[in-house]
């Protein structure tokens, strides 16, 4: 126990030293780095990403995953986008954010309520998302006629934040404090431990569910609906290269995908890693898919390297003949399942 | 006493068992679409409508019937079929110099090798199907694209008889059903078929009668890739060209067709005869709606409602059917 226990907080110390070399990596290879230019945008793509991949992270703490993230993101920005210019950039961002939570909420009833894998139920709610975002836009690219407001959510304060990073960054630390203070968050983690026995003991499993996929649901409507206003434009169809990023912030961060076991601390130190990876190699000249190519690679080493890894850990050589390693060996079988509560 | 017992429970599972199966299902759902449109929609049954729409329906239908067995299995989906698709028509497209067969073959054997190293991440590495195949998709994306550098690669060489017709048949259509009568066969019939749906039923109860799960993960993974790169090669042999973008929504349908066809997604039920129904059923409602008038984005929020449809009540009948054990 203790032994996993450790092995859990290693993994948020590993992104962080990781992130950590890739900063001292770039700025030592990669000239104009550490200007003030280059650290904003590096503080903008880092916000957003973190936001996303946080929200991710409280539903894969609860053993779940969240497909629809990837059309969610693009749905909402055209949705604010298309809402500003109509009733203003305010009611835009709310209005998209709703339809974050409405979609939220369609997965977490549907996942806790009829039981149904988030997987299917998530790719069900992604296409519907694609759908709508075609259905509104009629397949153009939307643009706003005012995008003075998208300036002023950009305009750099303290040199590398920005307004909108920093409505980003609030959510990502208000969300840390409830996964980590609060009994919702305690809830969570007993939920993707084991969802059973967090039924037995009371836990309200269904609310708590639902609540996690509205705040996947919101976190990913939010970034979304700043990234559009901010970039005053919006498309329909899916952010694939997004998803990536964000389930390789979680994973990479070391949120167990079997749920219950990971830090939110980590997921930021993962997405801080990949948000200056990417940056690093776009200045150095890479293309997006070349970043793509790395996030994959990167993706997968992660997922290589976690049975091995949990392996070592768990099974210490006085551990190997008992009861206690065996019971440990057959529930890793049916471990290996994600998003089947 | 007993013997009346079961012939009288038997008819009533036979009944039971058959309202469970989602191919069952589909199908008369598909057939009596199919039925309706023939008789209200105008120009629904003509010839040239009908092929056309089983053209479109052959591809998506062969990816299905490979993707089906990998949810089977219990690996829910692999999310790699776009990209998969994508490097295929370009493997295909730069193959066409050594004439259509030897392309075809290339493809497969590329699109088997991809689904190699993912069934072996997923079977033997004990990895999450979903976040490897995430991994690859954007791995085998990537290679795509730094090959071709974005151009597409225009095939030298004719594709014969990949893009014909017989008897007035689409070639592709034929592959289709031959594919799916072959993986249907082998699924029910093999036992490396039933082992596949053991394995996805109950992976324990697998285990401990002696099935390793690992080496029909892979098995499902490598039948998987290959027809995944033969529906890549047949796409590229209808424009005889490559492209990283041909994959598409490709990914997306082949999903749906699988989750609409009855095949659980929590491993164990459902058969390559119920994907490939479903992609009949999602063309021919797609067909239909675009024949009506709907435009293309109304069809694309009916495809995902009938998604969430799909799974709520295949959930919703799972739960029924394990209650009453």
């Amino acid at each position: 126990m203790t032994e996993t226990f450790l092995y859990w907080h290693l993994r948020t110390l590993l992104a962080w030293s990781l992130a950590l070399i890739a900063m001292v990596f770039f700025a030592a290879t990669t000239k104009g780095f550490l200007s003030l230019g280059n650290l904003f945008a590096l503080g903008q793509a880092f916000a957003v990403l973190a936001l996303v991949a946080s929200g991710l992270t409280v539903v894969m703490l609860m053993g779940q995953f969240d497909l629809s993230i990837t059309a969610v993101f693009p749905l909402t920005g055209l949705v604010a986008v298309k809402v500003s210019d109509w009733q203003g950039p305010v009611t835009g961002i709310l209005v998209a954010m709703g339809v974050g939570l409405a979609i939220g909420a369609v997965n977490g009833l549907l996942t806790a309520v009829f039981r149904i894998p988030s997987l299917a139920v998530t790719i069900g709610t992604m296409v519907l998302a694609i759908g709508v975002g075609h259905f509104i836009t009629g397949g153009e690219l939307v643009q706003a006629e005012n995008y003075q407001f998208g300036l002023t959510l950009t305009n750099p304060v303290a040199g590398i934040l920005s307004v909108q990073s920093l409505i980003e960054l609030a959510v990502v630390a208000a969300i840390l404090v409830m996964l980590g203070a609060t009994w919702l968050g305690r809830y969570v983690y007993a939920i993707g431990e084991n969802a059973e026995r967090a039924r037995a003991s009371a836990i309200p499993v269904r609310p708590v569910m639902v609540a996690g996929f509205l705040i996947c649901g919101l976190c990913a409507a939010l970034g979304g609906a700043l990234q559009g206003t901010a970039l005053a434009t919006g498309q329909a169809g899916t952010n694939d290269a997004f998803l990536l990023q964000a389930a390789t912030a979680a994973v990479l961060g070391g949120i167990a995908l079997t749920g219950g076991r990971g830090s939110l601390v980590g997921t930021i130190g993962a997405a801080l890693l990949l948000a200056m990876i990417s940056n690093g190699l776009s200045l150095a000249g890479a293309d997006s898919a070349a970043v793509q190519l790395v996030n994959g690679v990167i993706l997968l080493a992660v997922v290589l390297m976690h049975a091995p890894l949990t392996k070592v850990v768990s099974l210490r050589p006085q551990q190997w003949f008992s009861r206690n390693s065996k019971e440990q060996n057959t529930t890793r079988i049916e471990d290996s399942h994600v998003g089947i509560s | 006493m007993t013997a009346t017992a079961v012939t009288t429970a038997e008819p009533q599972l036979a009944w039971r068992s058959m309202i469970r199966d989602g191919a069952v299902v589909v199908g008369l759902i598909t057939a009596a679409v199919f039925i309706v449109a023939a008789l209200l929609v105008p120009n629904f049954a003509t010839a040239a409508n009908v092929r056309a729409l089983l053209l479109s329906v052959a591809l998506t239908g062969i990816a299905a019937v490979g993707l089906s067995l990998i949810t089977i299995i219990g690996r829910i989906f692999a999310l790699s079929i776009a990209s998969m698709i994508a490097l295929s028509t370009i493997v295909f497209a730069h193959a066409l110099t050594w004439g259509p067969w030897v392309a075809l073959l290339l493809t497969m054997a590329v699109g088997a090798l991809l689904g190699s190293s993912q069934g072996y991440v997923v079977g033997f590495l004990k990895a999450d199907p979903i976040i490897t195949t995430i991994a690859f998709s954007a791995i085998v994306l990537g290679v795509g694209q730094q090959w071709t550098q974005g151009r597409t690669i225009v095939g030298q060489g004719g594709t014969g008889l990949l893009n014909a017709n017989v008897f007035n048949v689409p070639f592709q259509v034929l592959v289709f059903v031959a594919v799916t009568v072959l993986v249907w066969t082998w699924h029910r019939r093999g036992v490396t078929g039933r082992r596949i749906t053991l394995i996805g039923l109950n992976e324990r109860a697998a285990v401990i009668s002696g099935v390793n799960p690992a080496p029909y993960v892979l098995t499902s993974f490598v039948v998987f890739g290959a027809l995944v790169g033969l529906a890549g090669a047949l796409l590229a042999a209808q424009s005889g060209q490559g492209n990283v973008l041909l994959g598409g929504t490709f990914g997306f349908d082949v999903i749906i067709a699988v989750v609409v066809g009855g095949v659980a997604v929590t491993g164990g039920r459902g058969s390559p005869l119920g994907a490939a129904i479903g992609g009949l059923f999602v063309g021919l409602l797609g067909n239909v709606l675009a024949l009506v008038g709907l435009a293309y984005e109304t069809q694309l929020m009916v495809k995902g409602a009938l998604v969430l449809v799909a799974v709520v009540l295949i959930g919703i009948s799972d739960r029924l059917g394990s209650g009453r054990k």
